[in-house]
């Protein structure tokens, strides 16, 4: 297949998120699909970018659709749901509205066409709509059989509303698990706010928020939580300790990324996809996998 | 339009987001869809009345802005399309221009940009270390260090920071002031440097070890 | 002096200056105006009058005409939306044909806008005198067309609205014909319980007038029938019907309903029951029916002919029936086609379609009504118990961007009403009602919402924000907040209720497209004039009754068919018609297709009212038929040979107008042609709001931007026009349905021609400026003003010598128009003596 994509990895993938960074390349390598990093490309700004200058949104989202652009790419994978949607609202709002275009790359060295030659898409959303789940499906060496999947799509991903899924009641990630081989678990908050955003300057929201949909996965029978965005993770995972005492019981509930449990079911090495960097041990879950 | 517009109200209608404003009818299904209204003191249906009606000081002094988590919720079923998400990230910046700002988030996503800035890309270190030296929180920092450690036992923390060629281009881009625009620059940046010096010292050190021990096994 | 006019008939024109009070009079001079108008050519007398409309200035004005023996009248006043009826009447009052009449604006036009630009505003109305006195020199005497009249009604849509039409048409004993998609006429109204505010039970109210329509001997039902064609114009309408296929023989079928018992095929009733409750295949959509007879829904039936064993000896079956369409001949057609209930589906946040216990109100509505699938027995869906806490929800759908903007009026009533009734039934029940504002229009509407109120009901306002369902009870969370109490609020109801929107009834789309009825932006049937001929089409003949114009409760759409009887009954009672004769016509002599070989169809193409008859290849000339034109001049300008024209809008006239207005300084004026309806009516509302824009602007009218001919353009700009706007309604809006298209398509053609003729962008506009957008049109007038000042008069001039090879080789064709060659000979003619006189009239204005 060699379907060659740009990859904006984004802050986290050398850091907090470094697990999402490995499992996601070991999947699109096991897979047959080619993963360019962007060079020189710059963090998108989070939700901070525009603190002291309104076009600094766009510029630094741009730019890297810029070098995405010149470095010969039609498609940039973006992992980091919040990254995500930056560049691809950017790309958007540009090309609907060309004086951004046109304001932006004064400030810019690069030079982005603004034209639509570069789409903006989530490893997701690839593996559903380009890839199919059917084709997916035959792929899977390991079932993930009998293991109850909660999956969390937190906010970034499908919101405001986009073509690829429902901002209410989405379904991808669920039909992903399922198309794995695991059970997907329907629980009220699957498309909430985990509070990452101020996950250090008012930890306490995160964790109120966190724990009622850590709570809720948890009330609904789900054994595990799965999800496609590191500042989610961040709180899910690494605050769930907290959310425990918010909640005053025990949640149990490792948080592994989709492409994490994609790489178990595909049969790749767990050693590969970073399952020891987790706040909440996965090793149950492997085993309940690999055996 | 011949009559006065108030000043504040004329200032966000040129904000993106806020052109629709004064189409707002006060349903609230934004408070409504909020979790983090808790957090706030007026939620974001208030807030569109006080901006109507040229509140500035309530609206740009409110907690509110900062503890917005930026989940599109209310933007996405907003019966007038009224870009509430987009308009309170607008917002923030309007209040430190003014100079109401008293809130830690304002601090955090402040560091964020200036240690984005640096070197184009984050650097949890000095994003820390920017942050904690501007708001002092001790008791915060403390209570976060039993997770900073497990997160540096498991390698989440990286000791260099990464670099893109030129970062010097977005700050000439306007992405954050100049540096003596900025407040308390100076030390908190000798701070930071001798910080980035230690923990490439440290890094280094690993790194040498962590080779040591692949010559070692081979 | 005077000069002959075809008739060799001695033009005499007079020619009257309004104040206006002070609105005209405090801005331009108007004693130079009338001094001016007296050096015009074929002028004999010019005056002055404070208040010209006033009787004392119309008879002034029948005075002059008997003692000068004026034959031509020109009044500078306000718009012609408000005088031009007047006037024409003084002239025919005095025995002359109205068409000899011309109005200048000077007030929207010139005094109201230039206010501080008096010298300037002066000399504009002195052109636009000029131009109007050039106009009137060479219009025809027109009479209106008469047509017979079918003294035959239509009434599209059997609801409340249709009916109440019917009914008082048959009244007045003119034969009608009321036609229905579904088996039966009732419409909504027939599904309702009871009605809000007096609660009278809804069937029961309106069968007694079903069975009227069925039994009226002036009435023919023609249901389980659409219209599918319709030709022609007031009066003279020929419509196509189709008739579906019911299976059952009308006039042989009792409605014993026999056949229905025996049937072995249940499916949902959606006609009538929202799925809840089950019909047969064979069926009647509703107990009630109008007319009672059977039809079989061939998707649900298997064929076994039980249906025919227990029919028997009446044999009202008959499976071979095939669709039949019939013709229908009728002077006047009414539109009633109602509305549909909004399926809520999208509005995920609500959960509809995804849990069982959430509803329409249509739903609840059928639920507790006593002759419905539950005989009254209010239950929810997932477990048929009575709820303990009922939810209802306003809005859903309206007042909302994403779905359908506008409200849809009466679902605060209905919900309301819903509420009440289910209280009544049930005392303990606990109801809730969220909701933005609450809408009470009608009389004793508030004192039913008291009533509500004072029964218990509760009120919240807040619009929930999402509802969640818990799996094991299939209780519903409502989630909003509560703006009273000022926090979020859970609230947790056994069934909740959608009050959804109202939406256009399915299928009016493709009606409009046949009836030639433009629709607005949601769908609805536009009329006339939103304020005052809301029942009018602008399509003559056919009428608006009901929530096909817009959702509305039973006492208005009742009265909207009443009136729609009255408008329609004023036509097929009075025999003959008049029709404007502002119409197209082709010279037999300069057609193309008099050649048989040349198979031309533009003018058809070009005409949305098909008014052309077109043969192609016969080798017979094109003919407009008058009383199906409307007017809009699409077709003459479409004509590759120039071989249409538009009376009182002719080439020639439009020609004089342009020179006349071009003759001084044309390099420092920017030419505006507007249509006759939104963007004539934007420039008057730039007047009446009073918006400034600079006074170089001329304006010239035509009935709509389709008439501008390219030449016009070219022309103007040979002239030596600084700059050239065309402007027209929006495409969607167009008067003419699409006039406005078709003039984008021609006008971007000369964009791009002029563009590469090397003229400076902006000089040439195209706009589309609606009725309401007085700020637009002077935005419009002020930013081509501002172009035309900043190249300069040298710059204009330059520019317009370069273009002027390619402009002059246009020439010929301009010429080609009916009466243009002649009209542009007599400009040439006169050109040494009016360009003097003009200048020589500026130089003495700027003196002073």
């Amino acid at each position: 297949m060699a379907k060659s994509y740009a990859y904006y990895p984004g802050c986290t993938m050398s850091s907090t998120a470094k697990e999402y960074d490995m499992s996601t390349r070991a999947v699109f390598a096991h897979l047959g699909l080619e993963l360019h990093e962007i060079q020189d490309w710059n963090c998108c700004g989070a939700t901070h970018s525009a603190i002291y200058k309104e076009d600094a949104r766009f510029l630094l989202s741009l730019r890297n659709l810029a070098l995405a652009e010149d470095q010969g790419f039609d498609t940039v994978i973006a992992p980091c749901s919040a990254c995500y949607k930056n560049l691809r609202r950017a790309a958007k709002l540009s090309e609907a509205d060309k004086s951004i275009c046109t304001r932006v790359n004064e400030e810019m060295t690069e030079h982005y066409s603004c034209a639509g030659h570069v789409t903006v898409l989530h490893p997701l959303y690839m593996f559903i709509q380009d890839f199919g789940l059917d084709a997916l499906k035959k792929r899977v060496v390991r079932p993930l059989t009998g293991i109850k999947i909660a999956s969390y799509y937190g906010c970034m991903l499908t919101r405001p509303l986009d073509e690829f899924d429902s901002a209410e009641r989405p379904t991808g990630l669920d039909r992903l698990v399922k198309a794995l081989g695991a059970e997907p678990v329907e629980y009220d908050y699957k498309a909430k706010c985990c509070g990452g955003a101020l996950a250090l300057s008012h930890t306490g929201s995160t964790v109120r928020m966190t724990s009622k949909i850590l709570a809720s996965a948890k009330e609904r029978g789900a054994e595990s939580v799965t999800l496609a965005c590191p500042m989610c993770h961040m709180a899910l995972d690494m605050y769930q300790s907290k959310a425990e005492r918010a909640v005053g019981q025990p949640l149990n509930l490792p948080v592994l990324f989709f492409t994490q449990w994609m790489g178990l079911a595909l049969g790749i090495e767990p050693e590969q996809l970073g399952l020891k960097r987790h706040m909440v041990p996965t090793a149950g879950m492997v085993a309940r996998v690999i055996g | 339009m011949t009559s006065e517009m108030d000043p504040f109200l004329a200032e966000v209608m040129k904000l993106r987001g806020g052109k629709d404003v004064l189409e707002c009818y006060q349903c609230g299904t934004c408070s409504a869809s909020c979790p983090a209204l808790p957090d706030m003191i007026h939620g974001p249906r208030r807030i569109m009345y006080m901006i109507q009606n040229g509140m500035e000081q309530e609206v740009l002094s409110s907690p509110d802005i900062w503890r917005c988590v930026s989940c599109y919720s209310c933007m996405n079923r907003c019966p007038r399309g009224i870009e509430i998400t987009v308009l309170f990230s607008e917002l923030r910046r309007l209040a430190i221009q003014k100079g109401y700002v008293d809130d830690k988030e304002a601090e955090f996503g402040q560091a964020f940009t200036v240690t984005l800035a640096q070197h184009g890309r984050q650097f949890e270190p000095e994003l820390l270390a920017r942050y904690y030296l501007r708001v002092w929180d001790v008791l915060s920092l403390l209570r976060m260090v039993p997770l900073g450690l497990k997160m540096l036992v498991k390698g989440k923390l990286p000791f260099a920071p990464e670099h893109i060629q030129e970062p010097q281009a977005l700050q000439e881009a306007g992405v954050i002031p100049p540096a003596k625009d900025l407040p308390g620059g100076g030390w908190i940046d000798q701070v930071i440097a001798l910080m980035i010096t230690v923990l490439g010292f440290m890094d280094a050190l690993v790194k040498l070890a962590s080779g040591k021990k692949e010559a070692q096994h081979g | 002096m005077t000069e002959n006019n075809d008739n060799n008939e001695e033009l005499r024109i007079g020619v009257y200056v309004c104040h206006c009070g002070s609105n005209i009079g405090s801005v331009v001079t108007v004693p130079d105006v009338v001094e001016y108008a007296k050096t015009l050519p074929n002028v004999v007398v010019a005056k002055e009058h404070k208040y010209m409309c006033s009787d004392p200035g119309q008879s002034m004005i029948k005075k002059d005409i008997h003692d000068f023996r004026l034959n031509r009248l020109v009044v500078g006043a306000c718009t012609i939306s408000m005088h031009e009826p007047t006037f024409r009447t003084v002239l025919s009052d005095e025995g002359l044909n109205p068409f000899f009449f011309e109005m200048a604006n000077i007030r929207e036009h010139s005094s109201w806008v230039h206010a501080h630009e008096k010298p300037e505003a002066t000399l504009k109305a002195k052109e636009l005198v000029a131009a109007a006195v050039a106009k009137v020199s060479f219009s025809q005497p027109l009479e209106m067309f008469e047509v017979p009249v079918t003294r035959r009604a239509l009434v599209i849509g059997g609801g409340i609205a249709g009916i109440s039409a019917a009914l008082d048409l048959a009244d007045m004993h003119i034969p009608t014909y009321l036609v229905d998609k579904s088996p039966s006429i009732g419409g909504r109204m027939a599904q309702l319980d009871k009605t809000f505010p007096t609660m009278d039970c809804s069937i029961c109210i309106e069968a007694p007038k079903m069975v009227d329509v069925g039994k009226s001997k002036s009435i023919t039902l023609m249901t389980y029938s659409e219209v599918k064609e319709v030709e022609g114009y007031i009066g003279n309408f020929k419509v196509k019907v189709e008739r579906k296929p019911r299976y059952v023989l009308e006039d042989r079928c009792t409605g014993c309903g026999l056949c229905s018992e025996v049937c072995p095929i249940s499916v949902p009733n959606f006609e009538f029951e929202e799925g809840l409750g089950p019909r047969k295949a064979i069926y009647v959509p509703l107990v009630q029916a109008v007319p009672a007879i059977f039809t079989i829904d061939m998707d649900a039936c298997i064929e076994c002919f039980k249906c025919v064993e227990a029919c028997g000896s009446l044999q009202a079956i008959d499976f071979a029936q095939k669709p039949e369409t019939v013709e229908l001949e009728v002077g006047a057609i009414i539109a009633a086609t109602g509305l549909d209930m909004w399926d809520p589906t999208p509005l995920e946040e609500y959960g509809f379609g995804l849990f069982d216990n959430v509803t329409t109100m249509m739903e609840i509505e059928r639920l507790h009504c006593a002759g419905g699938p539950t005989v009254g027995n209010f239950v929810r869906p997932s477990d048929n118990q009575l709820p303990k806490t009922l939810g209802l929800i306003q809005c859903v759908g309206s007042r909302d961007k994403r779905y359908n903007e506008y409200c849809s009026g009466f679902c605060c009533m209905y919900t309301i009403k819903n509420a009440m009734l289910l209280k009544w039934l049930y005392p303990e029940m606990d109801i809730t009602i969220f909701r933005i504002d609450i809408r009470t229009p009608g009389k004793t509407y508030e004192e039913f919402y008291e009533r509500a109120r004072q029964a218990g009901i509760h009120f919240v306002q807040g619009r929930p924000a999402e509802i969640r369902e818990d799996p094991v009870t299939k209780n519903l969370t409502v989630l909003t907040y509560n703006a009273a109490l000022d926090r979020q609020m859970e609230y947790e109801f056994e069934m909740v209720g959608l009050a959804t929107a109202a939406i256009p009834s399915e299928g009016v789309a493709e009606l409009a497209r046949a009836l030639t009825v433009p629709i607005d932006t949601h769908g609805w049937f536009l009329e006339s004039h939103p304020k005052l001929k809301p029942i009018d089409s602008s399509t003559e003949g056919v009428y608006l009754a009901g929530s096909a114009q817009g959702p509305k409760d039973i006492p208005q759409s009742v009265a909207q068919g009443s009136a729609a009887a009255g408008r329609a009954a004023r036509v097929l009672n009075a025999g003959k018609w008049q029709i404007d004769p502002i119409v197209a016509y082709v010279d037999p002599k300069r057609c193309l297709n008099v050649n048989p070989k040349s198979k031309c169809t533009q003018c058809a193409q070009a005409c949305p009212y098909g008014a052309v008859i077109n043969l192609p290849g016969t080798g017979q000339p094109s003919q407009i038929i008058p009383a199906k034109c409307h007017g809009c001049g699409t077709c003459v300008a479409e004509c590759p040979a120039n071989a249409i024209t538009q009376w009182h809008f002719t080439d020639g006239q439009i020609l004089a107008q342009m020179h006349t207005l071009l003759a001084d300084k044309p390099e420092e004026k920017v030419l505006a042609f507007t249509c006759r309806w939104c963007s004539g009516l934007g420039a008057d509302n730039a007047g009446v709001s009073h918006f400034q824009y600079p006074a170089n602007t001329r304006n010239i009218m035509v009935m709509c931007s389709g008439r501008i001919d390219p030449d016009f353009v070219m022309e103007a700009f040979r002239l030596g026009a600084g700059a050239v706007l065309v402007s027209g309604c929006h495409t969607q809006d167009c008067h003419y349905i699409t006039g406005r298209q078709k003039a984008d398509v021609r006008l971007e053609k000369i964009m791009t021609q002029l563009e590469r003729m090397g003229m400076t962008p902006g000089r040439f506009r195209s706009e589309e400026v609606s009725a309401t957008e007085g700020a637009k049109w002077s935005r419009i007038m002020t930013e081509m003003s501002e172009v035309v000042t900043g190249l300069g008069p040298e710059g204009v001039r330059a520019e317009n010598a370069k273009m002027l090879p390619q402009l002059e080789k246009r020439l010929a064709r301009v010429r080609e128009g009916l009466d243009a060659a002649r009209v542009l000979d007599i400009f040439e003619a006169r050109l040494q003596g009016i360009k003097t006189e003009v200048q020589q009239a500026y130089e003495r204005e700027k003196k002073e």
